[in-house]
């Protein structure tokens, strides 16, 4: 297992090219005139040619992907924003609490609330339970974030008080409608993912079996039924933690949160070029380690998977496990 | 679990009431804002964020307090010749950390501003020199009518010893001659500023209404959202705001305390033609009368907004009067009908582009309602700012029509130059790909000497030739609460808190 | 030989189609949800000819006009009928919405399986290369294909599905990896099943559900993203309407007129819930444990 954690870090190296390459390159290609948000809009034609070459912007592309890969990967610097005038790794880091808040809330959120929704759901299949809380699981989904988020706000901000309409200076108080209104999709997700494989593992002859030796129907489905289902789960929660580092742009928006989402965002639509690049790079070694994360638990949940993970030797044997635990 | 979630919920209970109780009381204004500025450091180009802070965090030579230029750091302006002026500054002024300010530091802000080359405008000055501590000799490389003032208010000012102690060119805690210092500084979210106590300008009736005073401690705050913005200004968490949607305006009476006032917008929107494609001006004149730029107002601005009668709206110094009661393209079915068939144009398709927002979209559409009853077929294409800047220059022809829009700190004829000045391009054509010698010469001249004759003899030939059509001047709304007597703003249509009645 | 092989081989997959189709129909949730799918795709294709106005006439007296007899739906901010906007409007959503989960699912089913199934290099290069890939922030790819392909209705399929392309992969693989190794793949194995059978007669039907599931959810994302595409060069331009272009429209109307937003809001959510009912329903009648 280590060696193969090892292998994976190792892989990284190629990987984090490959993004800083790709990145580049589309950057390269997209359309847009980064001079035009640093001189405002009423810069002419001639200003703008004039900024671009300043910029450096004219270059062909082999020296400007040489000048990026040699800043990024051997003087380690992710260089300035041209909006903000300060480091794009001191931006990102000056924003990602924000998105750290929101993200680790909404996943808890949708851990602790998706999951027994789902496992209630598989338990009752088709019956009361099952479809109500499906039906909420589907208006969740359906429920565009910024619709949830701004009648959220008239509620509880506008008409009752309770909480800010938006910002950040209020401590938790300023996260919690932003986090339900942001959680509301991935609860729902959630529950749906985990009825479906709950209702998947339940129905698997093990389970009868364990049921038919006459165990309590909670030690089946916590001992049993639920770590086997947990294989997509892991998948949904680890893809949705990886996505949500990224910042979420519509909620960052509503609730002026200055998180790495709108960061990104803006820079896209600035074309501020050092920040899309640097901040693609960074989110997409966050991404990679959660996906490495992702596999290591596999394989802590499921012996099986483990095996395959140590090489085709070691696999030939694995069938031994597989028939341990799926006789259990 | 019940018993830890009701655990969590009882916290999160007790930290929000006791975050709000914390909201302190005393002298001081909440600003809506809907744009980032990003970058407050003083040499940076200009967006709709930064305008919102300019004239807060910074002092210029010169500014524009009303309609008028006036002197703020500068006490006295001489002229040597055509290009050559004197700026006397005065000579006790001293930035927030105590450092003075000298000629020496006005040479090295418009020096340094032109080598970091986000102010393009400034290419106009050729050099400053230091005459002696208090007085600078500005040589300018041209002079358009009007260009000095905005060149002397172009370059926000501070000291030398200040920019240079600062880590980061001040792009987060710039050191300024302005009454107000920046305290804290949470990028995309707030910038609070606080009154120093120690202003310089300690004559009152000589400084401009940019650098009054009258509240101790003033908070921006950041919300990209329309509608949030009004939410924010309904339960109080901002005072004042000049961001608030047309359609929510009704909201903010006067029995719940609130004022409102409109304020008309710096920028004007107008149409621009391809003249590759509109050779024949009978078309181009057959399009615009096909306009109902009522429509447009409505469908954009709830019927809210200037119906301008040139390129550009009513409100600068150099707009002849009579426009206004002129026939300027009003539309009219028959007149179009007439100049289509004219111009041999009969179902036709065009590809109209504009930056997308939401007032764009609607009055691309209803111009594309409007022409459809004349057979011509409008083909929308939004593009998002970047990709429209990329486009809007384009030499080859990426748009049959534009919708583009325009606005300038002083006069006109800079509203005008922004499309319709040759010199201005890469490519040697108006923005529109109009080579006209007599246009040229008439905005020329018009440029260099802006009486009512020069401004008259361009606009009408502009008219006549229908290069460019203008549109409307959308009206902002600036709403406050009553911890504001009276607003004040400046000359952009933005809030200044300092020179705010309280 | 080989033949009457590959032909038995065909006979019994067209059986187990046949199966599932069995199943399926036998399921009332799963058939209305289909009937209601294909109703709205008739109303789509026929929305030319039945809606009550004009989607794009408008009118100033009807600005905002609230829903009555007149407009079921009541009108947008232009004064035009939101109930024919919607009917046509389904055209262009339902079409991107629909044709690029599939596409995403194709081809995130078609690498899933790969990578699920031999594992080892090829999950390692085909997993690393979607890693890359996914860093990218799915407005900079849509910009980047609008700016290196063009334009068009393909382009923007491409945009839209190539962001759930990932996920797809990694549920699959993540479900196949448990799949894999179990007595019942192994025995296939042994009795020289070929790979693409055992793949798709035991592998597939054992690991597809959290796929169907997912896609089934997304749909509703798609649609809504459509919207941001039209003004990069892609999607669909104004003023034809499409859901999620109407939902943003009326977004900050959201508290002045709420049906500008809640109409084309229920359209989606429609949408969404009758390919979960059929998701349902095709994973219960896919389940080989469910066969009796």
């Amino acid at each position: 297992m280590i060696r193969y954690i090892g292998k994976r870090l190792l892989w990284m190296i190629p990987v984090m090219l490959g993004i800083a390459i790709l990145i580049f390159s589309i950057m390269y290609i997209c359309p847009g005139e980064p001079a035009q948000s640093l001189l405002g809009p009423s810069a002419t034609a001639v200003e703008l040619a004039a900024k671009r070459e300043e910029m450096g912007l004219n270059d062909p592309y082999i020296v400007r992907l040489g000048r990026y890969l040699y800043d990024t990967f051997i003087r380690f610097d992710l260089g300035t924003s041209y909006k903000f005038g300060t480091s794009v790794f001191a931006g990102l880091m000056e924003r990602k609490q924000y998105t750290l808040v929101v993200a680790l809330l909404c996943m808890a959120l949708q851990v602790f609330v998706g999951t027994p929704l789902g496992i209630m759901a598989a338990t009752h299949h088709n019956g009361l339970w099952d479809r109500v809380s499906m039906f909420l699981a589907l208006v969740g989904v359906s429920i565009p974030a910024f619709w949830l988020a701004l009648m959220l706000v008239l509620i509880f901000a506008v008409n009752l008080g309770w909480l800010p309409t938006s910002g950040v200076a209020n401590g938790i108080a300023s996260f919690i409608l932003p986090c339900i209104a942001n959680s509301f999709a991935g609860i729902a997700s959630q529950a749906r993912h985990t009825r479906s494989s709950m209702l998947e593992v339940i129905r698997s002859d093990y389970i009868v079996t364990a049921k038919a030796k006459g165990l309590s129907s909670k030690t089946v489905l916590f001992k049993h039924a639920l770590p086997n289902a947990l294989i997509p789960i892991i998948t949904i929660v680890g893809n949705g933690m990886g996505m949500m580092l990224g910042g979420t742009v519509i909620i960052e928006n509503v609730f002026a949160i200055p998180g790495v989402g709108r960061y990104m965002t803006d820079a896209i639509t600035a074309r501020d070029y050092p920040v899309v690049m640097g901040g693609v790079l960074i989110l997409g070694l966050i991404f990679s380690l959660i996906m490495l994360l992702v596999d290591i638990v596999y394989a802590f949940v499921d012996p099986r998977i483990k095996a395959q993970y140590e090489g085709k030797k070691k696999a030939k044997k694995a069938p031994d496990v597989g028939t341990a635990k799926g006789g259990a | 679990m019940k018993k830890f979630l009701a655990l969590i919920l009882a916290l999160i209970m007790v930290l929000s009431m006791a975050s709000f109780a914390s909201a302190e009381q005393g002298a001081s204004i909440v600003v809506g804002l809907m744009g980032d500025p990003g970058n407050i450091g003083p040499f940076q180009g200009m967006g709709l964020g930064r305008i919102g802070i300019l004239f807060t965090t910074y002092e210029m030579l010169m500014v524009k307090d009303g309609d008028e230029f006036v002197g703020c750091l500068m006490k006295e302006l001489t002229q040597v010749d055509d290009l050559t002026y004197d700026v006397e500054i005065y000579d006790y002024i001293k930035d927030q950390d105590g450092n003075p300010l000298t000629a020496n530091d006005i040479k090295f802000c418009f020096d340094t501003a032109k080598s970091i080359g986000n102010l393009p405008k400034l290419s106009a000055v050729d050099s400053v020199e230091v005459l002696s501590d208090y007085v600078a000799r500005f040589h300018f490389t041209s002079l358009a009518a009007g260009d000095l003032e905005s060149l002397l208010m172009e370059c926000p000012i501070v000291t030398q010893a200040a920019y240079e102690a600062s880590a980061d060119q001040m792009a987060t805690d710039p050191v300024t001659t302005s009454p107000y210092r920046v305290t804290s500084y949470q990028t995309g979210s707030t910038i609070v500023y606080e009154y120093t106590g120690n202003y310089w300008q300690n004559d009152e009736s000589l400084s401009p209404s940019t650098s009054k005073h009258n509240v101790d401690k003033v908070t921006f705050k950041i919300i990209p959202d329309a509608v949030q913005m009004t939410n924010a200004l309904k339960t109080k968490e901002i005072d004042i705001s000049a961001f608030i949607d047309s359609a929510y305006i009704a909201d903010f009476t006067a029995e719940g305390g609130y004022s409102v006032t409109a304020i008309p917008d710096n920028t004007s929107k107008y149409l621009i033609f391809n003249t590759h494609v509109f050779q024949d001006a009978n078309l181009r004149k057959a399009i615009a009368y096909g306009i109902d730029v009522e429509d447009l107002i409505l469908f954009a601005y709830d019927g809210v907004a200037l119906h301008c009668k040139t390129i550009g709206n009513n409100k600068y110094p150099d707009y002849v009067d009579a426009w206004d009661d002129e026939e300027y393209y009003e539309y009219d079915a028959d007149q179009a009908t007439a100049l289509f068939a004219e111009a041999g144009v009969s179902n036709a398709t065009y590809r109209l582009i504009y930056a997308v927002s939401d007032q764009n979209t609607a009055m691309a559409t209803a111009m594309q309602a409007d022409l459809m009853d004349f057979g011509i077929n409008l083909e929308l294409i939004p593009y998002d700012s970047a990709l429209f800047g990329n486009y809007k220059y384009a030499e080859n022809d990426e748009w049959d029509l534009m919708l583009d829009e325009g606005g300038s700190s002083n006069l006109l004829t800079n509203v005008w130059k922004l499309s319709l000045d040759r010199r201005d391009q890469t490519y040697g054509k108006t923005v529109g790909y109009v080579v006209d010698d007599t246009l040229q010469s008439l905005l020329e001249a018009a440029m260099a000497d802006n009486s009512p004759e020069n401004m008259d003899a361009f606009h009408q030939y502009l008219k006549e030739q229908c290069y460019e059509y203008g549109l409307l001047a959308a009206v902002n709304n600036l709403a406050h609460t009553t911890v504001v007597k009276e607003a004040k703003t400046c000359f952009r249509g933005q809030i200044l808190p300092g020179a705010c009645e309280y | 030989m080989q033949k009457a092989v590959d032909a038995g081989i065909r006979n019994r997959r067209q059986g187990q189609f046949g199966q599932v189709m069995h199943r399926l129909r036998k399921n009332k949730v799963a058939m209305i949800g289909l009937v209601i799918m294909i109703l709205l795709i008739v109303m789509a294709l026929l929305s030319p000819w039945i809606t009550p106005y004009d989607y794009a006439k408008t009118s100033k007296a009807e600005r905002y006009a609230l829903p009555s007899l007149q407009h079921l739906f009541g009108c947008d901010g232009m004064g035009r009928d939101i109930l024919s906007r919607i009917m046509y409007g389904a055209r262009a959503s339902l079409f991107l919405g629909l044709m690029s989960t599939l596409a995403a699912t194709v081809i995130g089913v078609l690498l899933g399986s790969l990578v699920g199934y031999y594992g080892g290099k090829v999950d390692n290069i085909v997993m690393r290369i979607l890693d890359i890939i996914q860093a990218i922030p799915g407005m900079l790819l849509s910009i980047a294909i609008s700016a290196a392909l063009g334009s068009g209705i393909g382009n923007t399929i491409l945009a839209l599905s190539i962001g759930g392309v990932p996920m797809t992969v990694r549920l699959l693989r993540g479900s196949i990896l448990t799949v894999r190794k179990q007595e019942y793949i192994e025995a296939a194995e042994k009795i020289n099943c070929s790979k693409w059978r055992v793949i798709t007669s035991h592998i597939l039907p054992n690991s597809i559900a959290p796929v169907i599931v997912s896609v089934t959810m997304g749909i509703g994302n798609t649609i809504l993203q459509a919207a941001s595409l039209s003004y990069i060069g892609l999607g669909v331009q104004p003023p034809t309407p499409e859901w999620g272009a109407m939902l943003s429209e009326g977004k900050s109307m959201i508290t002045k007129y709420p049906h500008l937003c809640i109409f084309p809001g229920l359209a989606i959510m429609i949408v969404v819930l009758c390919l979960n009912m059929l998701g349902d329903g095709l994973r219960d009648a896919m389940d080989p444990k469910l066969k009796n």
